[in-house]
């Protein structure tokens, strides 16, 4: 790898480094030690990708794409990794913060758990407030199909958290 | 925007605001991304090399060693290295599929191209595992009458029993494995049907 190379990676990792751990703490939902271990993957991916960044999109679009398929692949891999239920774990959010904030946390996340990885990744996506057109770039469907399943995701989420 | 996603958006907003940032630093990223593919390189290439080394001390075996003079003992010589040579052959072919897999393309594509290579890898493991397992012990079969001529039937006995308890042994690893990948296959199957539906 050239020099440009690793100074553009560096920029990159300072740059996105809490956008794609909060993505990847969503597709988690809220398992902090699975998100850091899929954070150090998506950048592990981006640094083996540099070399083939070609420009036809930007640099944020590019490691959301990597991010995506490095979630979506990473249980292939990791598939008997043992996974803790969210009501069950302590983390850094409980010991530290209000008990109605942790609760509605937990909420959110139970809710996210129960969609299917796919839909997690939109939902956080959409929560992280990128713009569907870039969304739609990422997952490699139409704006028109992206907005059926954010309806519909909507609508599975608002289910879960009113009954969950 | 509509009530329900802004609540949502608020809701995570305050997630957010008590989360606290990973401590991954940079330099630990590149030296791992370092050492991955280093391990990448010798779990693709180290494969490999072991089935060639073995293809030659095989091939050296029955040339220089054994010498066979039977037609049969050396139609059983061909189907033998025959069958490792196809091995290492779709090893080959299927160490540079992998690497074409493209993580920085959208997930749609990505998936296909994941899907394409599972689909690959399961029809490896079917008719063509069952033919190159086949042939090799075709092959071994076919040497043990010019073998009975020098060999003692007890010893005969001990090495068609021994390789039949190693050939089981084989299967229960290879079908292990295979039953791995068809439900990682399965999983991909599901993700993809996720991804194209509306």
């Amino acid at each position: 790898m050239n020099p440009t190379s690793q100074t553009t990676f560096q920029e990159l990792f300072n740059k996105y480094q809490s956008m794609i751990a909060q993505l990847c703490l969503g597709y988690a939902s809220g398992d902090h030690d699975l998100a850091s271990d899929l954070t150090q993957e998506v950048f592990i991916n981006t640094w083996n990708a540099m070399d083939r960044f070609e420009g036809r999109s930007s640099y944020k679009t590019w490691i959301y794409r990597i991010t995506v398929n490095t979630c979506l692949q990473y249980h292939r891999k990791n598939k008997y990794q043992k996974y803790v239920p969210i009501g069950e774990k302590e983390t850094g959010i409980e010991a530290e913060e209000s008990g109605q904030k942790e609760e509605k946390s937990n909420d959110l996340y139970k809710a996210i758990d129960q969609l299917s990885k796919v839909d997690r990744l939109i939902i956080t996506m959409v929560l992280e407030e990128l713009e569907y057109e870039e969304i739609a770039q990422i997952i490699g469907i139409s704006e028109t199909n992206l907005r059926v399943k954010i309806h519909r995701i909507k609508k599975r989420l608002k289910k879960l958290m009113s009954y969950g | 925007m509509d009530d329900e996603l802004k609540k949502l958006k608020n809701q995570w907003k305050d997630v957010k605001s008590s989360v606290e940032k990973p401590e991954i630093e940079v330099d630990d990223i590149i030296e791992k991304a370092k050492k991955n593919k280093k391990s990448v390189l010798y779990a693709h290439y180290g494969n490999m090399l072991i089935l060639t080394l073995t293809l030659i001390m095989i091939t050296a075996f029955f040339y220089y060693v054994t010498s066979f003079q039977d037609l049969i003992s050396k139609i059983g010589v061909v189907f033998m290295i025959g069958g490792l040579a196809l091995r290492i052959l779709i090893e080959w072919v299927s160490s540079i599929r992998s690497k074409q897999m493209d993580l920085t393309e959208h997930a749609t594509s990505s998936m296909n191209s994941l899907l394409q290579f599972y689909q690959f890898r399961k029809k490896i493991h079917g008719p063509v595992t069952i033919s190159i397992v086949g042939l090799y012990t075709l092959g071994f079969y076919m040497l043990t009458p010019e073998f009975s001529k020098y060999i003692d039937l007890h010893w005969m006995i001990i090495m068609d029993v021994g390789y039949v308890i190693g050939a089981i042994i084989l299967i229960i690893f290879i079908r292990k494995g295979i039953k791995k990948e068809m439900e990682e296959l399965a999983e991909i199957v599901q993700m993809k049907k996720e991804l194209a539906a509306p």
